[in-house]
Order: C-alpha cells, then structure tokens, then sequence
C-alpha cells in the first residue's frame, strides 16, 4: 500500500540500493529530497550523473580517474620503482592521505574469496604482471586488508611475484598509533607478537 | 561477575518485566510456558549479546511487536558497575548492544567480558551427543576466556567454507585448482593448529577440575576423564611445528577424498572431546546417573576455568535442572554454587529445589506467571 506518492515510493526504493542504507533511512532521505531547494536537486542529480559519465578506470593502475592515466601514475615525481598493490580504490585514497608513500599503485578490484565466485582471473593480476614486465620495479608492496580473503591473496600473489626477481613485502598488522598497550585487544596484540621485527 | 537489575520489554511473553536480582541464589518459580526460561534467555542477551538457546533474534520478539529491549546493572567481582543495553528491531533485523552508554560494533568483541556458564536441558547432548556437541562446549568456554582463540575459530571456519568451495569448483567444473587449493591450505593450517595448540591446553587444564568436581559429587568410586583426539595427529603433539607438518602431510593425503567429497576432512572442525568413566566411553557406557553427575562437573569444572582465567566469577543460569537431579546431587550443587557466586534457577515448583536455601536478603525467590514476575517488594534492596 503507498500511503505517500508513487514518486517518493521509487525514490526511496533507489536510496534503499546504496550500501547502508536500510528502508526506514531510505524513506527519511527521500522526504528531505522532497524539502530541498529545486536548484540543490537538480545539483545533485548532475553530480550523480557526471560522476557515472566521467569516471572510469585508469589504463595502468585501475585506481578510478577522469583522466585516463590518471594523475598518480601521469606524475613524474612519483617514484616508478615501487608499486603498492591495494584491494579497492578506497584503499589508494587511505594511503595517500598518509603523505608518506611515493610510489604506484595497482588496484586489484577485490580479493580472492571462492565463496563470492571471485577467482585469480576476476581481479587484475595479469594487468599486474605486464606492468612488472617493464624494467625498473624493484619492490612490490602488498597492502591488502587483514582479513582471510586478504591474507589468501597476499599469499597467492607472493607467490606468483617472488620468483620475478624483485623485493615483495606485505605491509605489518598490529597495534594502532595512540593507543596503550594495556588497552589493545588480545587478537591484535597477539598478531602483532607474531609479526615482532629486531631492532 | 553479578547481575543487580535487569529490564526485559517485548521480549518473548514478557510485555515489561523488571527482575532486582539477589546477590547469590535467584529462583525463578512458575508453571510451565510461563515465562521462566525467558528470564534466563534475557540475561544471555545481557551477558552474551545472544541467546544461550542459538536462536534467532526474530523470534524473542513478543507477537505483535517489532523491537525488543533487554537492559541490565552488572557488577564486577571488583565492584565496577556496566550498564549493558540489547536492543532487536525485527522491521530492519538490526541488533544494538552497549556498554555504559557506549555502542559495540562487534558483538564477539562482548565474547568473555560477562562470562556465563549454562546449564539447561539441551547440555544434555555434551555427554550424550555427537562430537559436534562436545567442540560446541569447548570453543564456547574457549573463546569466552581467550579473545584470540575466538578469531581464530571465526576466520578458521570462513577458510573451512571457501576452501570447501575451491574443492566444489573443481568438481564441478573438473579444472585443476591445485594452486588455490594450496592457498586455502596453508590459510586452513595456520589457524587449525592455533587452534588445537590452545584446545589441547585447555582439555588437560579442565581434566583436573573435572576430576575434583566429580569427587565431590560422587565420591572415590568412579574416576571421569575427558580426553582431547585432535583430528591430527602427531608424534609430539606439544610441537607446534610438528602438528602444522602433520597437518599438511594428512591433508595430502586424503587428497582424492577430498576430490571425491568436496569437502574439507582434516582439521579441527573434525576433532572430537572424549568423555570416559574409569577408563570407558561415557557416551557408549556410562548410566543416566553417570551422565548427569559427568555435565554437573563438567559445568562446575567450567565455572571455575572461567573464574581463574577471567578473575571474574561467571553467573550461572540453571535451567529446570533441579527436577532432573535427586536430591543428593543437587544439594551436593547447590553447596558449589553457593560459595560460587550468583545462580538463576528455574524451577515448576518449589518442592524439587534442595530444602535449605534460606531465602532472604541474598537469595530471592520469584514467581513467574505469564509473562510477569512478582516477589516480595518490602525485602529490603540494597547492594
């Protein structure tokens, strides 16, 4: 039964797609939409809509892009011997609000997970291996997340990327800046045992 | 570990029901389909953020409606003070649970802060059920004092099932899939062997304070024992390097039954917590006596592994237990629990609860009648 207006019944059905966003939210949104300005929703459907004409996936490391390559690997201060190979795009966005890495990037599109159908062939591995082809890489930095599928995939790439010759490294798990000890949860805490370097 | 208060509104038949708790025995006393074992399910909510019982929060939402909330006061051994809040809404199956105000994201996170041990009719199937029963018990009294044994049961048993799924893959599809299955393989060992290192300890841990529970129980005449046959076995089974070469060589070799099951055959999720009475199987050849003494010590064994590991006495939530126990034996219970800490009983009458609970101050008595719970208000509450 619409006890509102079919218009806003389908608005909230297309709020209710996004990730997090449950039915009740989705009603809530819709009506805000329906007290907006006429000018903030015709705003907000153009950047809806540009931001699905414009955006697309950059040629050599997948991160996404208005500009096919995009600025990281277009830039030529960055240093071309590092590649740091990340899950999502999300996670490139992370790291470079750190300031602290230099180098590319390769985003795979996901991590291995058999359960979700998604196999070595369905993330960019190959487009990884071409780059590596070309001279100059020396370190391969894989920085996926701390989870099984994470894990899987780390292992799955070392081992394809160790026999090329070049430095793999993954990066640590442990405990969080600015916490005590004390305060750490014993999984971590335990993990970042396991991972102790010498000093 | 005590619960002082604890509020249950549109939970199961409870419309709104408001228990101030004794400090040491509870009993919780009523017909049949009254709402006792709700009480205890509640406080589950509280301590575990889910119900003893493994079922769906769907279904602890009263007929009609579409949220529940249980609220409780719980006060550490050292007399801190959580205010712990669950609430349900069945319209958007969300679950909400806090601490002191304060929203968790991750309930496992909850997993042995307000430890609980469980005695119900359903513990029955530790001694009289499959091994699947027995691992149940293990890992939940395992996990509740050890958080990283609980991640690595969590991400062991996602390994488990997207390794199964590599192996029905290539059944399916009948493509070689070695590369992956070795991936899935070496993810599976890593926290298998966690996870038989610390089952091992803690099985010899228990041993003892099985044997000492059921000593007082049923004195010297029978000796119990509790056994722990990983799935993988291997000459020195304290080497943690040894089991994880073990481990690798038996998935090697069940290989082809692997192929033809598509499953995973080897590994914790296989192993099995022998119970024996002088030396026997309990399962096969113990008597009905001899199973509800074996869980009664099995359950006080827990209480007090929880207790020396968490330095906090867990509440023990007894559920129509009393009518299944001679009096013998639940008078020898109740001189346990007493010195042990908090207890919530259920009982369909005051009769089969042992005779010499002296009610008052520190144990109160309740009755509960659909859905509500009445006891006397002019006892005085202050603790």
């Amino acid at each position: 039964m619409i006890y509102t207006a079919e218009s806003v019944e389908q608005l909230t059905e297309n709020f209710a797609q996004l990730p997090g966003i449950g039915r009740k939210t989705a009603h809530r949104l819709a009506l805000f939409v329906v007290k907006m300005n006429r000018e903030d929703v015709v705003a907000l459907a153009k950047a809806l809509v540009s931001v699905k004409d414009k955006v697309r996936y950059c040629s050599i490391c997948s991160n996404i892009t208005e500009s096919d390559p995009c600025c990281i690997c277009t830039n030529a201060k960055r240093d071309r011997s590092v590649i740091c190979v990340v899950e999502e795009p999300t996670d490139v966005l992370a790291l470079e609000k750190t300031n602290e890495f230099k180098g590319l990037y390769h985003v795979l599109g996901g991590a291995l997970s058999p359960l979700d159908g998604v196999g070595p062939e369905d993330l960019r591995i190959k487009e990884l291996l071409k780059r590596l082809s070309g001279a100059g890489i020396e370190e391969i930095i894989l920085a996926l997340n701390p989870d099984v599928e994470g894990e899987a995939t780390t292992l799955y790439l070392s081992k394809l990327l160790k026999p090329l010759g070049m430095k793999v490294t993954r990066i640590a798990r442990g405990l969080p800046v600015g916490t005590d000890l004390e305060y750490a949860d014993e999984a971590t805490l335990s993990r970042a045992l396991e991972g102790r370097i010498a000093i | 570990m005590r619960l002082r208060t604890l509020e249950i509104v549109n939970f199961r038949n409870h419309t709104h029901t408001v228990v101030r708790c004794g400090q040491e025995v509870n009993g919780l006393i009523g017909e049949n389909g009254q709402g006792k074992t709700n009480v205890l399910e509640a406080i589950s909510y509280v301590c575990l953020t889910k119900s003893f019982c493994g079922t769906a929060d769907s279904v602890a939402v009263q007929v009609g409606q579409n949220q529940f909330a249980v609220s409780g006061e719980l006060v550490g051994d050292s007399g801190v003070r959580y205010s712990v809040g669950v609430t349900y809404d069945s319209e958007i199956r969300e679950k909400r649970y806090a601490i002191n105000g304060s929203a968790i994201e991750r309930f496992a996170d909850v997993v042995g802060e307000f430890p609980v041990v469980v005695l119900s009719a359903e513990s029955g199937s530790i001694t009289l059920g499959g091994p699947v029963d027995r691992r149940k018990f293990m890992d939940f009294v395992i996990a509740q004092s050890s958080r990283s044994y609980l991640e690595d049961l969590l991400e062991y048993r996602r390994v488990l099932r997207q390794r199964n799924k590599v192996l029905m893959d290539a059944k399916l599809t009948r493509r070689d899939y070695a590369d992956l299955l070795a991936i899935w393989s070496g993810e599976l060992i890593a926290r298998g062997v966690r996870i038989m290192m610390k089952r091992r300890i803690f099985v010899n841990e228990l041993q003892a304070l099985v044997q000492d529970s059921y000593r007082k129980l049923a004195g010297d005449r029978e000796t119990p024992g509790i056994r722990y046959r990983p799935s993988v076995e291997a000459d020195e089974q304290e080497n943690e390097e040894a089991v994880r070469l073990r481990f690798g060589e038996e998935l090697e070799r069940k290989k082809e039954e692997e192929q033809r099951s598509a499953a995973t055959v080897v590994g914790p999720h296989r192993d099995e917590l022998e119970m024996l009475i002088n030396g026997l199987n309990a399962r096969k050849y113990a008597s009905q006596g001899q199973h509800k003494t074996l869980l009664i010590a099995l359950k006080i064994a827990e209480f007090a592994y929880l207790r020396e590991r968490r330095n906090e006495k867990p509440i023990l939530l007894l559920d129509d237990i009393f009518g299944e126990l001679d009096t013998h034996r639940s008078e020898h219970l109740l001189d346990l629990i007493s010195p042990l800490g908090q207890a919530f009983l259920t009982a369909t009458s005051e009769k089969v609860l042992p005779p010499d609970i002296n009610w008052g101050k520190a144990n109160r008595k309740f009755l509960v009648r659909d859905g509500a719970v009445t006891y006397n208000e002019t006892e005085s509450y202050n603790w």
